[in-house]
């Protein structure tokens, strides 16, 4: 029998409520997630869903007179929630780096490649510039840059999207984190030039045994590189655990639904497609109980207690947030989450 | 064999590039699009296929070129002929957000192109309005109100209203569906087919979806740096294409699959600079079976078997 690796991150009732117009808005609505040592956990979910919410939360990145952050993530020994901005900058970028989607926004333009990563290595560490730049030329080979040096001198316009996201996550390597929030990290790139930055990813995990928290809406990209994965749905986790388990023994109607809403690119072709009915929850209200009862096909009775996100017909720490008998759940997922 | 509704012919598209060169947005392009089915048009960022989506609306010039359709040269139409030709084609743009006109109504938005270009009186727009909105799922109320009050989802189903209204008989989609969430995203996709088949509609449907174009798609036709380099049926096409770079594609695409990730077969490389194309075939600095003559002969589409054509001088699929 293996041993469970370490927890690297705990995230205990974390709940991010942001000030808007209409009232408040709970992003984050009460989240459990357990990191652990060397895995690649992929959050997962739509528009909304509170996925960057909570990635952001984690670092800080949203603290501001208009949001509210509660809860407690342990890393390291300490709790990130209510640390310093002081010990967050000292956190950032060494310990936890992040990686955005939009590469172009994130580097500065004014700066070359090679530059903005020595930086980041010069900034948690007393290291001399020259060794620092050939360090940072290095990591630029790491992520699969062909021509490296050429790559360090260029500013980040004169570098392809694929070749920006690099960067970003030679970046992020820099310190060699024990986590690495990756966020939409391929969407914007075409499938080609994605599959080499997720080829990247995974043999980072595999040769630092990094840990990965990748926030995606591309099923299909969890499929290939998550090790588990946690399903959200206006800002709760409605299910969790194995790869294997939640793409291919999904417990939650949402999950369900989302599987069969996408076309495949193999198998039969549908007519048409099954769809979750209705749109997401998006605005400051949410119903007393499960907060996928108003679009879900098999609500009853009992779905107006919320219900808690536990192990119940999954195995190996599959969990879920749904009432649904054990049968149900069989006929729901033979008709892709369609009643 | 069904006819062709539009025939485009040695289809160039150009745009000035740095240093006073010139540079090759659509190369030649050959293409027929049969009456009533719908084209998938794939391939990645600056492979040109928003450019020949517009092109054939004329909304591109074509720098030389011939585009049948209806009896006409879609390329040397002028003012009042082009403006009642407009009225036959129409587009579904990708971006629910930016392509609709925020202080208009939803009832303006979408009696515009009737208006225009078929001179319909304003009581006959009212009507066929409040059709297409009841058509499209969102009822005729939602005339009254604005863009910024619809979600992503509905303003798409807007945008589709719109492009219906003046009874088009061809409409380019380009990727109409790829900014909005999944479970939105099947909704749109099952109401743009549902209402391609019962209209006899002609569709070009651009994506970088392969999964989405397989879905709606009767046929296939992939881009690579302004050249169509396959173009298949469907069938074909997803159980064996027959250019390595369309192989590579699909060996991209990230997959639901039970079992450990398998690896890829990743792509090397990153597309050529379009000014500065390589010598001979196109793909050949990416493609892992490239050989002597493919630095020296630009390979043509040529016919593999019936209704197959590829650009390769290797193809993966050997001819009938």
């Amino acid at each position: 029998m293996t041993s469970t690796p370490a927890p690297v991150l705990e995230i205990r009732d974390l709940r991010v409520r942001f000030d808007v117009p209409a009232g408040r808005l709970p992003a984050v609505d009460g989240v459990d997630l357990t990191l652990r040592k060397g895995e690649v956990l992929a959050l997962v979910g739509e528009s909304g869903s509170g996925k960057s919410a909570l990635s952001m939360s984690l670092v800080g990145l949203n603290r501001g007179p208009r949001t509210h952050i509660s809860g407690e993530v342990s890393f390291g020994g300490r709790d990130l929630v209510t640390a310093s901005e002081r010990e967050l900058r000292g956190v950032r970028g060494k310990d936890i780096a992040v990686v955005f989607q939009d590469a172009l926004a994130a580097l500065n333009p004014l700066h070359r490649a090679g530059a903005q990563v020595s930086e980041m290595i010069r900034a948690h560490r007393d290291v001399e510039r020259e060794q620092a730049m050939s360090r940072a030329v290095e990591l630029l080979s790491e992520v699969g840059i062909a021509g490296p040096d050429r790559a360090a001198r260029a500013y980040p316009h004169q570098l392809s999207g694929g070749m920006r996201q690099r960067v970003m996550i030679a970046m992020g390597l820099a310190n060699d984190p024990a986590l690495l929030i990756a966020d939409e990290p391929t969407t914007a790139l075409d499938v080609t030039i994605q599959a080499q930055v997720l080829a990247v990813l995974k043999r980072i995990q595999r040769d630092h045994g990094t840990s990965v928290l990748l926030i995606t809406h591309d099923l299909g990209v969890v499929a290939e590189v998550a090790d588990r994965v946690a399903v959200m749905y206006a800002g709760r986790i409605v299910e969790q655990g194995l790869r294997e388990e939640v793409l291919f023994r999904p417990q939650h109607p949402y999950t369900m639904g989302l599987l069969g809403s996408v076309p495949p690119i193999d198998g039969p072709v549908l007519r048409r497609l099954p769809t979750i009915s209705g749109t997401p929850l998006t605005g400051v209200g949410r119903p007393p109980g499960c907060a996928f009862a108003p679009r879900c096909p098999f609500a009853h009775a009992a779905c107006a207690e919320r219900p808690a996100l536990r192990q119940r017909y999954g195995h190996d720490g599959h969990l879920d947030a749904c009432v649904l008998p054990g049968p149900a759940r069989a006929t729901a997922r033979s008709q892709g989450g369609n009643a | 064999m069904t006819a062709a509704l539009i025939e485009v012919r040695g289809l160039r598209v150009e745009y000035p590039g740095r240093a006073g060169g010139r540079v090759q947005a659509l190369r030649d392009i050959d293409l027929d699009i049969l009456q009533g089915e719908t084209l998938g048009l794939v391939g990645e960022s600056g492979c040109g296929k928003s450019t020949l989506g517009r092109a054939l609306l004329r909304v591109i010039e074509p720098a030389s070129g011939r585009i049948e359709f209806l009896g006409s040269d879609l390329t040397r139409l002028r003012g009042q002929q082009l403006r009642r030709m407009r009225a036959e084609l129409q587009m579904v743009f990708q971006d629910p957000f930016g392509s609709l006109n925020p202080r208009r109504r939803i009832a303006d938005i979408v009696a515009e192109p009737l208006l225009r270009a078929r001179g319909a009186t304003r009581a006959e727009a009212a009507e066929a309005v409040a059709d297409l909105l009841d058509l499209v799922g969102l009822g005729a109320e939602a005339g009254g109100r604005r863009p910024h009050e619809f979600s992503g989802g509905q303003r798409q189903r807007i945008g589709i209203a719109r492009a219906l209204a003046s009874s088009p008989r061809f409409v380019v989609a380009d990727e109409a569906v790829s900014a909005l969430d999944v479970s939105i995203q099947a909704q749109v996709l099952n109401l743009l087919s549902d209402l391609v088949r019962d209209r006899g509609l002609t569709m070009l449907f651009i994506s970088h979806d392969l999964g989405v174009v397989r879905h709606i798609a009767d046929r296939i036709a992939v881009m690579y740096l302004g050249q169509i380099i396959e173009i298949a049926t469907r069938d074909d096409f997803f159980s064996g294409p027959a250019h390595p770079y369309s192989s590579a594609l699909l060996s991209s695409v990230p997959v639901l699959r039970a079992g450990e990730p398998r690896e890829q077969q990743v792509l090397e490389g990153e597309l050529p600079d379009p000014a500065n194309p390589p010598e001979g075939c196109l793909f050949r600095t990416r493609c892992p079976t490239a050989m002597d003559q493919c630095r020296t002969t630009r390979p043509d589409l040529h016919e593999i078997s019936p209704g197959r054509r590829v650009r390769c001088h290797l193809p993966l699929v050997s001819s009938e």
